[in-house]
């Protein structure tokens, strides 16, 4: 009876959170029965070793399985089960030889690459994967005609840019088959990050004939795509909320896939997507909130950093306050990201540690992550930040400073805005903050338009750090504070260019341009988002990444079972 | 009385195009004024990208331009893309799902007021007894509790402590749909009974029923052939809105019981700005209402022989 009462209670407490989901926010609920009950579904996961079949989750629809056209996490995470790509991110957030015999052959001036593609890799439907499909790819990626949102993560390919503006023809793309197995690529720059980058999906093989004979078509349902990967979708209709992979018995690696079938299933109510792992219907499942506390010392529980990096950004153009360096230090140094991360956030972020995300990138000397490898910059000292909130009231010539913080209207950008209200004005008595929640679009719109006092922003990078010192750069679109710096601008210049053969150098100056932003304070680093997920703990070999997808099953098997 | 028939249908016919055609252009211009653009990743696109994309899917035109070719467009079965789901035709998005939505919004409409009116009618029957008070409370819970409550409430019950019906998803047939019916159900059950009770206690009260109770006609036959034919009248005005309500999704139900519906593009197409997903969203839910409230008009003529088509009394 107590149990069912204390169930009741956080079925109800769910019921809130549901309604939080409903306006659009990301739900954090606390439903702890069944979290309770002990290990998930153990004799349903020995029943699907017999059938190696796993019955895995997505948070949310795919938006698009046309690997060209992907631009958001949960399509890119579904293209891989079914398009192979050159490089894997392995466990090291390294890319390690896939379709691609060896890591790229980069010229002396780190402007060309040549890369070897296995000769055995085949499509589901028995054709020989070549290197003009690769090329075929980015060509299509870039060309206006796809309408690809992700067209300008090829930038690093010459002429990318100037064709994705339609002044050049896709033909003049940076990439071409030297044979059936060797592709060349000709950089913009000398690119570091080059193999990282052909992890991409984007990249991944895509047979024009194919292509041609589906015309429109191509892509919108599972019979309208070819696999190149491990996998071949089945059951997708172009919206669906459930479908399946099978098999692919021509890849090239079959023998190290373990799994004959693996159910998808979207879930977005997170104490729903919990009940159906508990109930041994699902393998895996996304958790935020309570859940983490209730599933902590549980096996079942694995957290995945990400790329996304959530900024307090200042409208330093256009608020005559923000250009006082010494209130954007007050409020650099007033926040508790501890606090943020683990009590506001539950643990959907951990506190920033600096501009840069931990995990993208290791130094070239000794391997060491930004956070274990970069001066420890961004801190809470109250004290401090009084120091110069005070110092800047001086100057200004005030008593009072008030600011208005425009958030996103979600569940978790909201109470930000409103644990950053509270911080700023508890620690730094003078300073008002008016909030604004709006959708995301609005804030969007407002912050492009460089007219705002402080925004909760952010920057996703895709494989290169430069990206996280770019955003800021003098004339960068998306430098929404519009700073101007030569300095900074040479340090990036720097980056995009000569660095590309120094590796050493290029570490330098990452860490100069952190610096450099932070000691002028031109953006609040907060948090650095965290992915949590339940995962049977029978799976094995299932890889978690900060670059790429941050749970990749493709090749995981279940405890004592082998590929065949 | 052919001629009248067809006469007032045309009319009818006409008007319901003329109020779809308002609905089309009003919330055409209204979106046109929503900020930002419908590419999910916006921060990411340059200028130049933001201008080459919208020329391929025709956003760079003037609105009235626009206006006219969506127009041309929807008059020729074309109603768009969605740019949510990379370049899917919005009638490919709302086909594959508003099925579900219907079925459970029906199934939720003709349970919650059979159930509805049966609890309403014996209220009025047990006026002011315990039944009657019961009949009352449940019918003020229901309408006050949100369904997202009881959804969660019914899961929790039903799938997770007992174990009888499925946690959510669709795949178990019929046996999927009856936590989300339930939960759907709710609200129109409670509305309808309030209803029904009101109705029934004038309807029983009035001089007539008196008559025929004193003429020694049966109470049931009283209540179902007299009493129930005139409360119903009020009911069915309010009945249409919800059942098409209900046929067009719940976001939250939906989502708690992890099913393919439609309820969720309602909100999401607005905040992603997915422009002819917007536009088929509203035409579809203008369309249900304006053909049921015709369809309720009929039926007050079936129900009430008062009423004849066009006012004619004769």
């Amino acid at each position: 009876m107590k149990r069912f009462v204390s169930g009741l209670l956080t079925a109800l407490l769910a019921a809130g959170t549901a309604l939080l989901t409903s306006c659009g926010g990301t739900a954090t609920a606390s439903q702890a029965s069944s979290a309770g009950s002990g290990a998930p579904a153990s004799s349903a996961a020995s029943a699907q070793e017999k059938s190696k079949v796993l019955n895995w989750v997505a948070p949310g629809e795919v938006t698009t399985m046309d690997s060209g056209k992907s631009y958001d996490v949960i399509s890119a995470e579904q293209i891989s089960f079914q398009a192979d790509t050159l490089y894997r991110i392995n466990e090291k957030n390294e890319a390690v030889p896939n379709l691609a015999k060896a890591l790229p052959q980069v010229s002396k001036d780190g402007l060309t690459a040549t890369v070897e593609i296995r000769d055995d890799a085949r499509y589901s439907n028995g054709d020989k994967i070549t290197a003009a499909d690769i090329v075929y790819a980015a060509q299509r990626v870039v060309d206006p005609a796809t309408g690809s949102q992700s067209a300008n993560n090829l930038t690093y390919l010459k002429n990318a840019k100037e064709i994705i503006e339609k002044k050049l023809p896709v033909t003049d793309l940076g990439v071409k088959a030297l044979s059936d197995t060797k592709l060349q690529f000709t950089l913009t720059a000398p690119t570091p990050y080059l193999a990282t980058s052909l992890s991409d999906t984007l990249v991944s093989p895509v047979s024009k004939k194919f292509v041609e004979s589906q015309g429109k078509n191509y892509g919108l349902n599972a019979q309208s795509l070819l696999a190149s990967g491990p996998f071949v979708l089945k059951d997708w209709n172009g919206t669906d909320i459930s479908w399946k992979y099978v098999k692919n018995p021509y890849y090239w690696d079959a023998k190290n896939i373990y799994f004959d079938q693996i159910n998808v299933q979207v879930v977005k109510e997170v104490a729903t997507g919990v009940n159906l792992y508990e109930a041994g219907k699902l393998d895996g499942a996304a958790v935020t909130g309570d859940y983490l506390t209730l599933y902590k010392s549980k096996p079942d529980l694995v957290t995945v950093q990400t790329l996304r990096m959530t900024n307090l950004e200042m409208g330093i153009s256009s608020n005559k306050s923000l250009q006082n360096e010494n209130l954007r230090k007050a409020l650099l140094y007033a926040v508790d990201r501890s606090e943020l991360a683990q009590s506001i956030l539950n643990g959907g972020g951990v506190p920033a540690a600096g501009i840069i995300p931990d995990g993208i990138a290791v130094s070239p000397e000794g391997g060491k992550s930004v956070k274990d490898d970069f001066p420890k910059l961004v801190y809470t000292d109250k004290k401090k930040a009084k120091e110069y909130f005070a110092k800047a009231l001086s100057e200004l010539g005030t008593k009072s400073i008030t600011l208005r913080l425009v958030t996103s209207d979600t569940d978790d950008s909201i109470k930000t805005g409103q644990y950053l209200q509270n911080a700023y004005q508890t620690a730094l008595p003078g300073l008002k903050i008016n909030l604004a929640n709006v959708p995301a679009t609005v804030r969007f719109k407002e912050m492009m338009s460089y007219k705002f006092d402080l925004a909760l922003g952010g920057w996703t990078g895709e494989y290169d750090p430069t990206s996280y010192i770019k955003q800021h750069e003098t004339g960068y679109e998306h430098n929404h504070s519009q700073w101007k710096s030569a300095e900074l601008t040479g340090i990036v210049k720097a980056l995009e260019t000569s660095d590309g053969t120094d590796f050493v150098k290029r570490w330098a100056h990452l860490k100069e341009g952190n610096q450099y932003l932070l000691d002028h304070a031109v953006v609040v680093p907060l948090t650095q988002e965290a992915k949590n997920y339940l995962v049977n703990p029978k799976l094995k070999g299932y890889q978690t990444h900060v670059l790429g997808t941050p749970i990749d099953v493709t090749r995981a098997r279940f405890e004592g079972g082998a590929a065949s | 009385m052919k001629n009248r028939w067809l006469r007032f249908l045309g009319r009818r016919l006409l008007y319901m195009a003329l109020t779809l055609w308002i609905i089309v252009t009003i919330t055409f211009l209204l979106m046109s004024f929503l900020p930002g653009t419908p590419y999910n990743n916006q921060d990411k696109l340059t200028a130049a990208q933001l201008q080459v994309l919208n020329q391929k899917y025709g956003l760079n035109q003037p609105v009235w331009q626009r206006y006219l070719t969506y127009l041309n467009n929807i008059l020729h079965g074309d109603f768009g893309i969605s740019l949510q789901f990379s370049d899917q035709k919005v009638t490919t998005l709302l086909g594959n799902r508003v099925g579900v939505s219907m079925q459970l919004g029906i199934q939720a409409a003709v349970f919650g007021t059979v159930v509805g009116i049966v609890l309403g009618t014996i209220a009025a029957m047990k006026h002011n007894t315990w039944i009657d008070t019961f009949c009352s409370l449940f019918a003020i819970v229901g309408r006050s509790a949100p369904n997202f409550v009881v959804a969660v409430l019914l899961q929790f019950v039903f799938a997770v402590t007992l174990g009888v019906l499925p946690i959510g998803l669709w795949n178990e047939g019929f046996r999927s749909t009856v936590l989300p019916t339930l939960a759907l159900s709710i609200s129109p059950m409670a509305d309808s009974a309030r209803f029904i009770r009101t109705e029934m206690l004038e309807v029983l009260n009035s001089d007539y029923i008196e008559f025929a109770r004193a003429k020694g006609m049966s109470e049931l036959h009283l209540v179902v052939f007299h009493g129930l034919r005139n409360a119903l009248i009020p009911l069915i005005t309010i009945l249409g809105p919800i059942t098409v309500s209900l046929m067009t999704g719940s976001l939250v139900v939906e989502n708690i019981f992890a099913v393919p519906g439609i309820g969720e593009q309602f909100t999401k197409s607005v905040l992603t700005n997915d422009y002819y997903t917007i536009m088929a969203m509203t035409i579809l839910f203008s369309a249900l209402l304006v053909v049921v409230i015709f369809l309720t008009d009929i039926l007050y003529q079936i129900i009430d022989p008062r009423v004849r088509i066009g006012g004619d009394r004769s």
